[in-house]
């Protein structure tokens, strides 16, 4: 398996966004330039309704969200509508999935592969993996660290990628090496990956370390991408204005990647053979 | 092994009444209908083979192809007539180009026709007369008395066509199963099998059964029996020019006399029972994941862009307009469906693929088979063409991408190509370069099928 590339490709030239009201409005916007991070839009339209909660983004539609009674619940856009598991537009994953509250609520975040990162308020990162396909749980709570209390924010990204954010607004950036080796690591960082994040929020990615959030003092939406290659940024390009009151703004999770296609997941779940769940378990601690 | 069999022979020929419309389908462009002209006529053919375990069932008809909806219609029909086991019920077209218009899904009038909704419903009420015809025919045909056969195989050979994909194979095997009455060895009926596109007569307005109505009149004349006949992978496989109505009579007098001759000789293997039979749903896949919203709203912005810059009397223009209401509406198909069904018979083995598949397939199929493998395709239901790996990575490199059904763009279909008449939204997926890797249309095909026939 090779590991990122220095070079971020959009699957489809585009992004879906999803922002959420207070009200649980969910609407759709077309970012028509993922990789480049321009203000460029195509349409947007409203996609559903009684999403209040805790909206997450997964990769090619997949959609989960907790509700304000910690239901974690999984459902599918397929661009036209939301599809049915026997006959309901959502399946029950679990309960006591608490990311409502202002402490909480960015605690939780998915990667482009669709496995689900929590951090609690104790310090314990962990990995949650859902396949979609046999709509059976592969992985539940692998605990990836431990003593992580400085944190009050991940965003999920790259395969296998977490970026973390204290307080300060410092940033840094947590991955599993599954790429140097036969078996996966899990590789801390030793520094901060970027800085100045305090006053951002609905952290959110396309995936391949590319980035969408807003600015909370003005309500501009930011687009940011690290190339882990070639260790730089591309920094703060305004992509949009006037997203300050949404509850959430989530971004398909895998509209961008550094890693290959084809082995990449899609709306029929993974494709990858059982990398996600190897990796995930040869660098849990528990 | 002793079997019985019943045959039932239906003239089908639309006209008015019952048939509400007489749309022709084969050729794209003007609108096609026909007026009562009538050359050689449409048979519906229904033959019953009971093994002692109960009755399995063979639909054959002249008409070019029926569609997924029209196929379960008459599939749920006829089913739980026969045990409710799918693999005992198997529909074979044999793709004339001569025939009525069945189905308003795939192929699609209006994309062929750029007919009014109205001529469209009319089709669908056509649609409906036939397939009450076909289940008639089906319950009449297990209605009959049934007469005790003994049923041989024999291969023979003729040509009358080439590949028009300039691609090696041309098929020129005759499959041939005859049954005999147990009580007098006396003839039965003759089942054959060639793989060749219908359409030797060409582009007119009249019905005409093309060169398989022809060599069954030839059989039936000689032998005095009934005579089927059944479409093999004739994706790629063109009857020899001129295409008119005296190629026709040509091709099937020489395809019949060839039948005849073989029926005539010996050296016939006997068919053993008991008849096992398999039915499969395969879900091939496309180039693009279309349950992907982002793949989505790219295919909606390039049919929309397709629609600014082609014109309305173009073909992809109202391929475009299909595509995005279906985006607008149920959504763009994920997969394409493709039924496979065996029938095993002692040594001899039926495999029969839905759609026009090219002849690569039966080819290898055929190689890696011990045993006697009869091909047969327009089977079931017809929604498209299925091509070999090569065929789908040359794109509109060779004609123009008619069979890989796409030209220069591998995620969208491909201007005048079977996905825009047959409309859908991408080809079937393929491997860019080199042999066909797993998971992609070649190799899943291939692969079910070989475990199909392992069973």
């Amino acid at each position: 398996m090779p590991g990122p590339s220095t070079t971020l490709t959009a699957r489809y030239g585009l992004a879906p966004v999803y922002p959420c009201s207070t009200a649980g409005d969910l609407h759709l916007f077309e970012h028509s330039t993922p990789t480049t991070g321009t203000f460029a839009w195509g349409d947007n339209y409203q996609v559903g309704s009684e999403w209040q909660g805790r909206v997450l983004a997964g990769p090619s539609g997949w959609m989960f969200h907790t509700t304000t009674g910690g239901e974690l619940r999984l459902l599918h856009y397929n661009g036209t509508y939301w599809d049915q598991f026997n006959g309901s537009e959502h399946i029950v994953l679990g309960q006591g999935w608490s990311y409502t509250a202002a402490n909480t609520r960015y605690r939780i975040s998915v990667d482009e592969d669709g496995v689900i990162y929590t951090l609690d308020t104790l310090g314990n990162l962990k990995a949650h993996y859902y396949n979609f396909a046999t709509q059976q749980w592969a992985v539940q709570g692998a605990l990836l660290d431990t003593g992580l209390t400085q944190y009050n924010a991940i965003v999920a990204t790259s395969r296998g990628v977490v970026y973390a954010r204290n307080a300060a607004g410092a940033m840094y950036r947590y991955y599993i090496d599954f790429w140097s080796a036969a078996t996966a690591t899990w590789v801390k960082p030793v520094t901060t990956v970027t800085t100045g994040w305090a006053n951002l929020k609905n952290l959110s990615s396309a995936g391949g370390e590319t980035f969408y959030a807003v600015n909370q003092n003005n309500g501009n939406l930011l687009w940011y991408s690290y190339n882990p290659v070639a260790k730089t940024w591309k920094n703060a390009k305004i992509i949009g204005s006037g997203w300050n009151g949404e509850q959430d703004v989530v971004v398909q999770s895998n509209a961008c990647s550094r890693f290959p296609w084809n082995s990449a997941c899609n709306s029929f779940g993974p494709q990858d053979g059982g990398a996600v769940i190897t990796r995930l378990n040869q660098v849990k601690k528990n | 092994m002793p079997f019985s069999m019943a045959v039932k022979t239906l003239d089908y020929t639309p006209a008015w009444p019952p048939y509400p419309s007489l749309w022709m389908a084969g050729y794209g462009g003007a609108p096609r209908g026909n007026q009562g002209q009538v050359d050689r006529r449409l048979r519906a053919q229904c033959v019953l083979i009971d093994d002692g375990a109960g009755p399995k069932v063979m639909l054959r008809i002249d008409v070019i192809s029926i569609p997924r909806y029209v196929h379960q219609a008459i599939r749920e029909a006829v089913v739980p007539l026969l045990g409710n086991n799918n693999g005992n019920f198997l529909i074979i077209c044999s793709h004339t180009h001569s025939g009525p218009f069945i189905g308003t899904t795939r192929p699609h009038p209006y994309v062929m026709m750029s007919l009014t909704p109205a001529d469209i419903s009319a089709i669908e009420d056509t649609t409906n007369v036939f397939i009450d015809q076909m289940i008639t025919l089906v319950e009449q045909t297990l209605a009959m008395a049934r007469t005790p056969v003994t049923l041989w195989y024999k291969e023979g050979n003729t040509t009358i066509g080439y590949n028009r994909c300039d691609e090696p194979n041309v098929l020129t095997t005759i499959n041939a199963l005859i049954a005999r009455r147990t009580s007098d060895n006396g003839l039965h009926t003759v089942l054959f099998g060639y793989a060749c596109h219908a359409v030797a007569r060409g582009n007119d307005k009249t019905f005409c059964s093309d060169y398989p109505g022809a060599a069954t009149d030839v059989i039936s004349n000689a032998l005095g029996v009934q005579a089927l006949f059944f479409q093999g992978a004739a994706g790629d496989q063109e009857p020899n020019d001129p295409h008119a109505p005296s190629q026709v009579t040509n091709l099937g007098t020489t395809l019949g006399n060839a039948v005849v001759q073989m029926v005539n000789s010996g050296s016939w293997a006997s068919v053993t029972g008991p008849i096992t039979t398999h039915y499969l749903d395969l879900k091939l896949p496309l180039t693009v994941d279309f349950g992907d919203p982002a793949a989505v709203i790219r295919a909606r912005n390039a049919y929309n862009e397709r629609l600014d810059t082609t014109a309305p009397t173009d073909f992809e223009y109202r391929h475009a307009e299909v595509m995005l209401e279906q985006i607008a509406g149920e959504g763009l198909p994920r997969v394409f469906p493709m039924p496979v069904q065996r029938w095993k018979m002692g040594g001899l083995n039926i495999l029969a693929l839905s759609h026009e598949v090219l002849s690569e397939y039966a080819v290898r199929l055929r190689a890696q088979t011990a045993g006697r493998l009869w091909v047969m395709a327009y089977a079931n239901e017809t929604e498209g063409y299925v091509a070999a790996n090569d065929i789908l990575q040359t794109g509109g490199g060779n004609r123009f991408g008619y069979e890989a059904g796409w030209t220069d763009d591998s995620t969208m279909s491909g201007p005048g190509t079977w996905t825009t008449f047959y409309p859908w939204p991408a080809p079937l997926k393929f491997s860019p370069s080199g042999p066909a890797a797993a998971g992609t249309t070649e190799r899943v095909l291939l692969d079910a099928c070989t475990t199909m026939l392992n069973l």
